[in-house]
This record gives C-alpha cells, structure tokens and sequence, in this order.
C-alpha cells in the first residue's frame, strides 16, 4: 500500500501567528481523508500548506520520499489538485475554459489544447457530469453546477490527489451527495487520494474512510468515522451536547444535536 | 489679545517710508517694467519673485511668485495701489480688493491696449506725463520698422512650444508683432490665441521663417527642428532660417520691451 | 460523445474568435485609410502627388502608426492588470505607473533642454525612465517577506501614484507659469511623432511585451481566478507577478513617453473586448491590441479634425467618447 502524503510535525500559519502546531499523520494512496473540527481549528491553514500556498515554518510535508516544496510548481500541480469552496468570480469565464485552466501544468507557451489536453478534459467533464453546462458562463450557474466544474477543473488536472475546502458548503443534500458520490468514486475507482475539509459531520462520517479531527491546531482524534465520533470527544471538541447513533442503513455513526442542553 | 495692537503698529513703524509717498507693489512682470519706465521705480516696495526687468528691481522686496503672490506681505508693505494681470491672478485680485486694496488690473489684449493700460497707471499713480511720452516712443518706434517694399511679405511659423505643437494665432500680441515686424502669421486661423496647431499645415503653409519661442531654453532646438520626419523640405528649415536666439521676456511681457522683440523679429524677417 | 461535445465547443469558441479578429482586422484597415485620408491640409488625389502632398501623407502615417501602437498597448496594459489584480476597473493610470512617466517628463522639461541621447529626444527618455523607476518603487513598497500580495500592490500603486501627482503639481508650481503649461500640454496627450527612432523604440516594446503577454495568457487566466488558485494551477505566482507588472510597466512607461496620457483607453476597450470575445486572454489580448489602436487612431482623426487648424488633446476625445459608452453600457448591463 502506498503512502501518498506524509505530514511530519507541522508548524504553519501567517506570519506573526502560528495556526497549526505540530502536526503528523499520513495518508494511503486512494483513501478518502475528512478533516473535521470546529472554526479556527487550523484545516483550512492546512490545507494550504499541503497544496503549497503557505510554507510551514517548520515541519515537513513529503509526497512520496520528496519534500513538496522540493517539487517544481508545474511538476506538483500535476500530481495535487485543489477545490475551493467557492472562489469569488470577477471574470465570468465559461465552464470549459475554467476546466480547461486545469491543463495549466501540461501547457507550453503559445501551444494550444492538443488530442490529449481535450481527452482529459472531457474525461473530466464526463466524470463530474456537467457536459451540459460547459459553455455557459461561470456567473450563470447555481452554487452546485459551479462546484462540480470546479471538481472538473481538478479532474483536468489528472491529479494523484485532491484537496478540497469545505467542497459542499453551498450545496443542497441532493447537490451535497452528487459531488461527494464523485468524489467517492474517484477514490474507490480512480485510486485519487481525497483530502476534504467537512463541516457536516454525518457526511464526513458516511463518506470518508478516515477523519481527523482538529482542535486549535492541532489533531484530537483520528481514525475511522466510528472511532472519531465519539460524543465525548464531539462534546469537548465543539462544546456542544449531541448524541451519536448508528445509520440503520450504511452502518455508519451520525450524529444528532441535542438543542438547548448546556454542556 | 492686546499685544496684536501694538505688534502691528511696531510693523507700520518699522516699514521703509518712500520718497514721495505713493507706494506701489506690482507683482507681474510686465506692470514692474511698465512702472520703472514711466519713473516709479522708487514707488516701487514689492514686485514678484518673477519681476527681474530692469535688473535694479531684483533689490526690492519679493512678495510671493507669479501665480501665488502672498497676500500678507502685501498687506504689511501697506501699498497704495497694487498693479496685477488677469486670468492666473484673478482670485488674488479679488482677495485683496476684499480686503480694501486698490488693485489696478492691466491685461492687454494688443497694443491699443497696451498704450491704455500704460496710460493708465501713469494717470493712477501721478505719471501722466510720462505715461503719454512713452506711449508716443513705442508708436514711433512702431512706425519706423524697417520694411522691404520689394520682396515679398515673408510666411511666418511662431512656436510656442514643440510637444505638442504650439503656436500663437489670430488674437494673440505675437500675431499683432508679426504683423507689425513686416511678416505674416501662417498660423493666422487658429480658433484661440494661443493653440494647438496642426503639424501638416505647417508644411502645406510652407513657411519662410520660423521663430521658436521656448520659455525654457534647451541646447539645441533649431537642430531639433530640422531632424524633425517630414520637416526637411520646409523653406525655412531648407534655408537655415529657424531662430531660437530671441529673448522671450522681449516677446511675451506686455510691456514697453515688446517694441524690442517687434524689432527682433523685424530683423529675423529681412536678414540681419 | 462527451470528447465531441468539448471538441465542438473548443471549435466554436475559436470559430468566434476567428470572426471578431477578422471584423478587427477589417475596421482596423478601414480607420487607417480614413486617418489617412483626413486631415486639415487638402489633398487632392486626381493630380500626381507633389512633394510637399507626400511629406503630409508620410506624417500622417508616422501619426496613424503611432495611434496603432499606443493604443494597442495601453488597451494589452489594461488586460494585464485586470487579470493580475483581478480587478476589472484597472488601467495603467491606476498603479502610479503614468505617475511616474509625467514626473520624469515634468523634470525633464523643467530642467530644460531639448537636446538628445542616442538619437531620442530627452523627454520621451525621462518618462520611460520614471515609469520604470515607478514600477520598482511601488514594487518594493508592495513586498513583504519576499511576498507581493496582489492588494499590497493594487493599494501601494493607488498611494504612490497620488504621491506623484501631488510631486507633479509641486515641481510645476514652483516653476515659471509658462513651464506649466507646457507640461499640462504635454500631460493631455498628443500623438503627432517627429522622430522616427521615438516610433520605433515605442513600436518595438510595446509589441515585444504585448507578444510576451499574449504567449503567457495561459499563467494570466490562471491569475484571474485568484492567486491561490494560480498557484494550485502551477503557476509561480511571485516571479510571474513581476514579470506581468513588469511588462505593462514598460508598455505603459513607452506609450506615455511619446504620446502623453490618453485616459480611459485602457479601460473601455478591454471591457469592450471581455464583451466580445468573453475572458480567455490568448484571445481577449490580441483582440485589446486590435480594438485599442482602431479606437485611438479613430480619436486622433477627430482630434486634428474637429477643431482645424487647431488640434483637441486626443486624451479629451478619448474620454469624451469613451465615457458616455461606457456608462451606458454598463447600466444596460445591470438592467438584464
């Protein structure tokens, strides 16, 4: 089995204020990894230093034997993929030419899209369903078609591995199991390592193979859905009571909010 | 509170008295050349840091430059009458008549206008006599131009600056000038005296001197001219017949210099 | 059946494309034959062409190549700083950039001279100088630990280029009035061109650094999705950064030098142009370039024209023109 990514003592944040504080963990290839925790808890901090945007200060983040920082940028882009939540448009490009930038990293100067750019973006479009928005501009599209052109984007890119902030944060449920179904399927099918950031708890639980749980940067928890939602640990957590049942049909643990109850 | 009493009647005290009473600050150029040639040069207690004609006004006291004269100073010289130009000065003008100074504002349009305005403050300030002597020197200077009757009227191009191309047409005292020196403005169209002109015509128009009229003077903008794409064939570029060598205070300061610049020019027209 | 549809759609975007570079190509044709063929001074073509007939067309070309030019390039500079700061509201004028090319001017005219360096006149050099020199000053400004962060830069421009102005304003009052107007003229643009070697060290950078943008379209896409994302595309954003503020730095800095400030340009046309041919800039900066030098030499034609045998300030028309379009076009916008 191999590994994807190995974080090694992390230390990052921006400068004057350290966010995550010495984190370690490592992923296989293919698995679908949730981050989860409260707001401030350091995720999305690490999920810009594990897609290059910050540098740790101290720490490492290695792909393979090699350090990511080590990597050319066009060489990483390559191999990781990255979906925001839900970037703010000010150029209204169309879908295709959106998924299109994701053929960035295989570009050369002047050269326009050959066989194999248009094979793959269509390979993505097909993937993340949404052939039939692809001409239509971004600013056009409602919060879930824009998501998976986002992910398509990502596909184009034919990544090893994903990284997503909060991917279903704007979605309705039927919109939220679409992508994350995708997302799935790539990781089972496509053996691509997803690494997502998950407000929603039971989704995190139905969906991931593993969770990491994030208090104030650092990792409280981690393993599978059913080891990380324990309610002690969710009540200290996010200091809130809740209750934890089992999904009579996945088998999996969600998790019930206990409204009004102080803690 | 009560020490600004006393202060400024210390002020008044100190101030330098003048000969015979009348105390006059010009604060443009012209006025001051106007002024001193008419006799007042001693009335004279404040002129601009402009003023620099005849050299003996660069001793007076300075109240401020050309645009931006400093109405504190002027009210502490206490003068009697202040000379001043429109446009540029007409929101000091207005500020100091607010606050009680008789300002006599000269702006000739040409030299009718000129003569008035010089007969004018002679009249304000006790110099009338003067005044009309010097206007009858200027017109007699006028009228003994030297002119060629037997070539032809020469083509005159003025400059006034060269990027973008400048020139002073129908309005303008250095088209009455021109006029005066025996030669004609080719730039005798212009919609406002002082424009913008169209470098085409310059070359359709063909003239037979050029006179450039920089305010600021560079090393070498005759030789600027020539090099210019698509200027070679005019006939004053063609005959070496572009001066730079005219003082432009002689040219542009409404005052009694310009008979100066008139001759000139007079002598850039018919050889020297 | 997913590959034909992305195949088609690739095809018909350049199809489109195609068609708005050949209407440009055409209009473009069409304004140069008119510029040529106005002008003050009568021509008259049934007669063979006399010598002074063919020094006035030659200045009027010299005139329309220059309009080409600087209107291409301010038009290619203002796309490379949308994208770069994706703001659609930036043009060169915004980051200090022609700040610094009218101090160089104003110091070059108040120190006098018209003397020459290698055959270029002084002015023109001094303004190409201070917006260079603009370019490292707000660079520098804008950098912290190594880091250009895009609002440092768009917030550093918009300060230094007060700064400059308020030093323009400074040097001017403090010389005689005359120098003052000269430089105000020369601030309100002009496009007439006496030397050859001006036009073409202007043609050469301007087309040098509108190529380089057009062959980086790809890094400048990326850039208007956001900075992260660039960098999650694989663009290195510091040193890419540089390299676009660079480049319309020089753009700027050359066009300013030899035909003044001509307002708005950069503006209207890059907006005019996202409408036509949408944001891809492998399209949207050859189409700028088009559209921008159509639109100039259309001003300059009415610049010498309207006013003859005086010449308006061709930045006047542009923003007289430009404005009024604009703002129509954009309220149209926001009533769809």
């Amino acid at each position: 089995m191999m590994t994807q990514f190995e974080i090694n003592m992390l230390v990052s944040g921006y400068p004057g204020k350290t966010v995550i504080n010495g984190i370690s963990f490592s992923m296989r290839k293919g698995e679908f990894l949730g981050i989860i925790g409260p707001n401030g808890a350091g995720k999305s901090t690490l999920l810009k230093t594990m897609s290059r945007v910050l540098r740790p200060s101290s720490g490492s983040v290695k792909m393979g034997l090699r350090d990511i920082f080590s990597i050319p940028v066009k060489e990483f882009a390559r191999s990781v993929a990255f979906v925001s939540s839900d970037p703010s448009i000010v150029f209204p490009f169309t879908g295709l030419e959106v998924i299109m930038m994701g053929r960035f990293p295989y570009l050369r100067m002047f050269a326009s899209e050959s066989r194999q750019d248009i094979e793959a973006v269509s390979r993505a479009v097909e993937t993340a369903d949404c052939a039939g928005i692809i001409s239509r501009p971004i600013d056009n599209m409602s919060a879930g078609e824009r998501q998976r052109i986002l992910i398509a984007k990502a596909l184009a890119q034919e990544p090893e591995a994903i990284i997503l902030d909060e991917p279903t944060s704007h979605l309705d449920i039927s919109h939220q199991v679409q992508v994350l179904d995708i997302l799935k399927d790539l990781s089972v099918n496509k053996r691509i390592s997803i690494i997502a950031v998950l407000h929603d708890l039971n989704l995190a639980a139905e969906y991931c193979d593993r969770l990491l749980l994030m208090d104030d940067g650092v990792i409280v928890s981690s393993g599978t859905p059913s080891d990380v939602l324990d309610y002690a640990t969710i009540e200290k957590v996010y200091k809130t009571v809740v209750v934890i049942r089992e999904n009579p049909v996945s088998g999996k643990p969600f998790v019930l909010l206990a409204p009004g109850l102080k803690r | 509170m009560r020490l600004l009493p006393a202060l400024l009647s210390f002020l008044l005290v100190c101030s330098p008295a003048c000969a015979d009473g009348l105390r006059i600050i010009s604060i443009t150029p012209s006025t001051t050349e106007i002024a001193c040639a008419i006799g007042l040069e001693d009335n004279l207690v404040g002129v601009s840091t402009f003023c620099d004609y005849p050299p003996e006004v660069k001793e007076k006291e300075r109240v401020g430059s050309f645009s931006d004269p400093n109405i504190e100073k002027i009210m502490l010289l206490r003068p009697d009458i202040v000379l001043a130009t429109g446009l540029e000065q007409a929101q000091a003008v207005r500020n100091m008549r607010k606050l009680g100074l008789k300002v006599i504002v000269v702006d000739p349009a040409g030299f009718d206008g000129l003569f008035k305005s010089i007969e004018g403050i002679g009249s304000a300030c006790g110099k009338q006599k003067e005044a009309l002597d010097l206007v009858k020197e200027m017109k007699d200077s006028i009228g003994s131009m030297k002119k060629d009757a037997k070539s032809a009227v020469p083509g005159i191009y003025f400059e006034i600056w060269h990027d973008p191309l400048m020139t002073a047409g129908r309005g303008s005292f250095i088209n009455e000038m021109i006029t005066l020196a025996g030669g004609r403005n080719i730039a005798w169209d212009t919609p406002r005296p002082y424009s913008r002109f169209s470098a085409e015509l310059i070359i359709e128009r063909d003239p037979d001197v050029i006179i450039l009229g920089y305010m600021v003077k560079g090393d070498s903008a005759v030789g600027s001219v020539r090099k210019r794409a698509g200027w070679s064939g005019i006939k004053a570029v063609k005959e070496s017949r572009v001066y730079d060598d005219i003082d432009p205070d002689i040219l542009f300061r409404p005052g009694p210099r310009l008979i100066k610049g008139i001759e000139e020019l007079n002598k850039r027209f018919y050889g020297r | 059946m997913t590959f034909t549809d992305v195949k088609g759609a690739l095809a018909s975007k350049r199809e489109k494309a195609q068609k708005v570079f050949l209407a440009l190509a055409a209009l473009l044709a069409v304004s140069v034959f008119v510029s040529v063929l106005s002008g003050p001074a009568k021509i008259n073509f049934s007669e063979p062409l006399s010598e002074i007939t063919r020094r006035i067309l030659y200045m009027r070309l010299s005139r329309t190549a220059l309009a080409i030019i600087a209107g291409g390039g301010i038009s290619v500079s203002g796309v490379i700083l949308q994208g770069l700061l994706r703001n659609p509201l930036c043009e060169p004028y915004v980051l200090g950039i022609s700040g610094g090319a009218s101090v160089g001017a104003v110091v070059s005219i108040v120190i006098g001279g018209t003397w020459t360096i290698l055959g270029l006149s002084v002015l023109p050099l001094w303004a190409f100088l201070g917006a260079a020199a603009t370019f490292f000053v707000v660079y520098r400004i804008a950098e912290v630990n190594g880091r250009v962060p895009i609002q440092n830069l768009l917030l550093t421009g918009v300060i230094v280029g007060a700064v400059l102005s308020s030093i323009v304003v400074f040097i001017v009052s403090f010389s005689e009035k005359e120098t003052l107007h000269s430089v105000m003229w020369w601030l309100l643009g002009n496009l007439q061109i006496f030397d050859n070697g001006l036009l073409i060290f202007v043609a050469i950078i301007v087309v040098a650094g509108s190529v380089a943008a057009g062959a980086l379209s790809n890094d400048l896409n990326a850039f208007s999705l956001g900075e992260e994302e660039a960098v999650h595309a694989g663009v290195e954003t510091e040193r890419m950064k540089k390299v676009f503020f660079l480049i319309a730095s020089l753009i700027t800095g050359a066009c300013v030098s030899a035909a003044g400030m001509i307002g708005f340009l950069g503006l209207i046309v890059p907006h005019f142009m996202r409408m036509a041919t949408g944001h891809d800039h492998k399209v949207l900066i050859p189409a700028s370039f088009l559209a921008g030098g159509i639109f100039l030499v259309l001003c300059d034609t009415l610049a010498r024209t309207v006013m003859s045998p005086s010449e308006v300030p061709v930045g006047v028309i542009t923003a007289v023109c430009g404005a009024p379009f604009f703002i129509h076009m954009l309220r149209k916008k926001s009533r769809l």
